[in-house]
């Protein structure tokens, strides 16, 4: 750990360094996908993709656009330098197929860069900003709160060398400076539902506030959900068997419910509902869901979530759940 | 059986279930044809509850029956009520329905054929639409015996009043005691607490009266004392409260089922479910006495100690026991020292009446033919109920000295005046007894270590003299 030093470190030439004013969106878009311990951070000239994965049937992505960052600077060269160095030092493994070469991927533990990043959070984990948490946090140099949107914002510059190297965060808050190191893995082979690669015969844009609504109906006794969109009505229905008994919610093309709806072809999928509970965060925080099926039968969620005046994205995609009845083989002959 | 609730009245529905869900595990349904009826119970059938919608009440009611046959069947109250605690403001349209498998479902059959469920179609705004499909089960069910005629006292108050009777019980409390006389309401909390712990007498108790000038109808005749447990009262007080409609209650002695109904009259000029409300009628069994008869006289029984069976169902005989001598030497002196024993002590915050603590225990499971396990419970010996509730003097009572032994605390004498005033005129943190014998302290030589005995009254105990420096040494290694 280095020493925490009463001024910012010089910038150094680094593969990666971006600077955040203000951590609370970058906290929020990974809380949503904080549901397993480590995540992959691919950086690219466009922005940071962390990526998690659930028993290879559920991957989500949250996009930090470069334009969420104050400064974001990445230089290709360094990449693709550290890039050949790797592969020339160990046997090129085919593992990283179709991966441009341009891109740094590093896998990070993800509840301890969350940790990291609400540093100067209150106990209650809100910002310590507020009156009420400001005589708690130890941090802060202040016990009356400020007022306005700044209210102790944490600022942080992220900084990343290449791999092996440590992923730094420094963070301050009302004079308080912290770093935090935090250490990185290896990738390992991702887990790549490829969604995009059948056609999307299903897609809706639905207001978030129904299918909350809807995922707090949700039987939790049940073990799966099932998903049926069809070109006439009920349009959209989601349903749950449980203990008790069945429970269906539909809904109709109409314009305020849906704001888009395209249907190709009449399918009902299940998914397990312990994995499709997992969104539940992203779904509090975001406006509006865009909810894709592909011809496999793969769900595809995502949430457009409202960020420091502009959009960001969590992308869910879910496997479906293939009946007792229905071998794997009629499964995928079902494309 | 198809049930169309208007929109406004979904929150009455509600609370209605919520209410019978807050007293026990299941409701049963009873679509008759002019009224649909839901009725609910608590485990140890000591509560009942029923609430009858009249067929006015819903915006569309087919009871889908012919005169004759009724349509009845339990679902399970947490779904049912969970299904209407959501958001129900953008809720247009609400219709309850029973979906039969193409046989009818005969009662008496042993299994039920096809997929019978009870559907609750929610249709919001914009067409969405939810759907609940619960399983039910036909059953039999049951009603109430009790007949408000009967009762001699009752009265009438607004709920809101009455909500603030129990608002600040401690939370600790499980039963209640309702005394009402012609001139006071006394109610007061209770914990029917493990005796054997010495931190139960900590437990806070309250105690109100109230004025029979705030009811809206007082008429006790004689003064009376109920006994009963706080949790189905207090979900009745909520019901009523939050159906801002008077509570009405009908009682006659202890031992008697107290009969409550919430019912607001029907305004014809309203819109919503004011013009055809629900009533709702509750049965709360109370502690019995030993004097009291059953009320249900085809028990022989001369005392009747679990409470008593509420439900028309036949009756179990329960080996009455009467009111045996107590065995204990100082009985023939001071009739209430008889009461001592480990779970009724006269003199502890505790002491409800033993059965009340029976009461609890008490399955009176009767359906099951099976004997109540009353009798083997916290009484193990029988117990004299020869208090009779009313004459319980509510006063402080002293707190019983850890160490002192059975009968030398007792503060109830044959000379109750004389104690009395000792307690008046004693000083904060000195507890007055007087023994019926001889005090020690005469008799006691000099010089003796201060034994543990409770008769601190006189000066000359404190003033006696310590112990021997030895043996005060002696205890410290």
């Amino acid at each position: 750990m280095a020493a925490v030093r009463g001024t910012a470190p010089e910038p150094e030439p680094a593969l990666f360094r971006a600077k955040l004013a203000n951590v609370r969106p970058m906290v929020n878009m990974l809380k949503t996908i904080s549901f397993r311990p480590r995540a992959r951070c691919v950086i690219n000239p466009d922005g940071l993709v962390f990526t998690v994965e659930e028993s290879q049937c559920l991957v989500a992505q949250a996009y930090l656009r470069a334009e969420l960052f104050t400064t974001f600077s990445y230089d290709v060269q360094l990449a693709e330098y550290y890039r050949n160095q790797e592969q020339a030092g160990f046997e090129a493994e085919d593992s990283q197929d179709g991966e441009p070469s341009d891109v740094t991927q590093v896998v990070l533990p993800l509840d301890n860069l969350i940790e990291c990043l609400t540093l100067f959070y209150g106990p209650s984990g809100t910002s310590s900003s507020g009156a009420q948490s400001g005589a708690h946090s130890t941090a802060t140099l202040h016990t009356s709160g400020n007022p306005g949107d700044l209210r102790g914002a944490t600022t942080a510059v992220i900084a990343f060398n290449g791999p092996g190297t440590d992923f730094e965060l420094l963070l301050e808050e009302r004079g308080t400076i912290s770093l935090c190191r935090l250490s990185t893995f290896v990738p390992e082979p991702s887990v790549d539902l490829k969604f995009s690669h059948y056609p999307t015969t299903q897609q809706l844009i639905i207001k978030s506030e129904w299918l909350r609504d809807a995922f707090n109906e949700l039987d939790p006794t049940s073990e799966s959900v099932s998903i049926y969109i069809a070109s006439s009505e009920p349009h959209f229905r989601i349903s749950t068997i449980g203990e008790s008994g069945s429970t269906d919610m539909t809904y109709s093309n109409t314009e305020r419910i849906l704001d888009s709806f395209f249907c190709n072809e009449d399918q009902e999928n299940q998914y397990k509902l312990s994995l499709i509970l997992k969104c539940k965060q992203a779904l509090a925080m975001s406006d509006k869901t865009k909810i894709r099926i592909n011809q496999r039968g793969f769900l595809s969620f995502q949430f457009m979530i409202p960020t420091a005046a502009d959009v960001s994205f969590v992308n869910f995609v879910f496997a479906p759940l293939v009946s007792a009845d229905e071998s794997i083989a009629d499964a995928t002959a079902r494309v | 059986m198809e049930a169309e609730v208007p929109a406004a009245s979904l929150k009455t529905f509600y609370r209605a279930l919520q209410c019978l869900g807050s007293i026990g595990e299941d409701i049963w349904i009873e679509a008759r044809t002019d009224h649909l009826e839901l009725i609910g119970k608590n485990a140890s059938q000591s509560a009942y509850a029923r609430i009858v919608f009249p067929a006015e009440f819903f915006d569309a009611y087919d009871s889908g029956e012919s005169d004759n046959a009724v349509f009845r069947c339990r679902v399970q109250a947490k779904q049912l009520v969970g299904i209407f605690r959501s958001r129900t403001q953008a809720v247009e349209q609400c219709v309850l329905s029973i979906e039969q498998a193409a046989e009818p479902v005969h009662i008496n059959s042993s299994a039920t054929q096809g997929e019978c469920r009870l559907v609750v179609r929610l249709a919001y705004k914009q067409r969405v639409c939810r759907t609940h499909r619960l399983f039910y089960e036909a059953c039999e069910t049951f009603h109430s015996t009790y007949d408000r005629r009967d009762c001699k006292g009752r009265w009438r108050v607004a709920a809101a009043h009455a909500a603030s009777w129990v608002a600040h019980f401690a939370r600790g409390s499980e039963e209640m005691t309702l005394q009402m006389t012609s001139s006071v309401v006394r109610v007061r909390s209770w914990t029917a607490g493990n005796v054997a712990q010495p931190d139960a007498t900590r437990a806070l108790h309250t105690e109100l009266s109230v004025d029979p000038a705030d009811f809206d109808m007082y008429h006790v005749p004689h003064p009376v004392e109920l006994a009963l447990a706080l949790r189905e009262f207090r979900a009745v007080l909520r019901y009523a409260e939050r159906m801002a409609a008077p509570l009405s209650a009908f009682f006659d002695r202890p031992g008697w089922p107290l009969l409550l109904e919430v019912a607001a009259p029907p305004n014809p000029d309203a819109r919503d479910h004011r013009q055809a409300p629900p009533t709702a009628e509750f049965v709360l069994a109370t502690v019995a006495d030993e004097t009291t008869p059953a009320p249900s006289s085809n028990n022989a029984t001369p005392a009747s100690r679990a409470p008593t069976q509420i439900l028309a169902v036949p009756d179990s005989i329960e080996p009455g026991s009467a009111p045996s001598p107590d065995a204990s030497p100082y009985a023939h002196s001071r009739s209430s020292f008889a009461q001592w024993s480990p779970d009724n002590r006269s003199d502890s915050l505790l002491a409800t009446p033993a059965s009340a603590r029976r009461a609890n225990t008490a399955t009176a499971d009767s359906i099951a033919g099976s004997l109540p396990n009353s009798l083997g419970g916290p009484a193990s010996q029988p117990v004299p109920e020869s208090r009779v509730p009313t004459a319980r003097a509510y006063r402080l009572l002293d707190m019983p000295r850890p160490y002192a032994p059975p009968g030398l605390t007792d503060t109830q004498l044959s000379d109750e005046h004389a104690a009395a005033d000792e307690l008046r005129n004693a000083p904060p943190g000195m507890v007055q007894t007087t023994l019926p014998f001889p005090t020690t302290a005469a008799q006691r030589p000099q010089g003796d270590m201060p034994v543990a005995n409770a008769d601190y009254s006189s000066d000359e105990e404190l003033d006696a003299t310590p112990p021997p420096p030895s043996k005060r040494m002696r205890a410290l290694f």
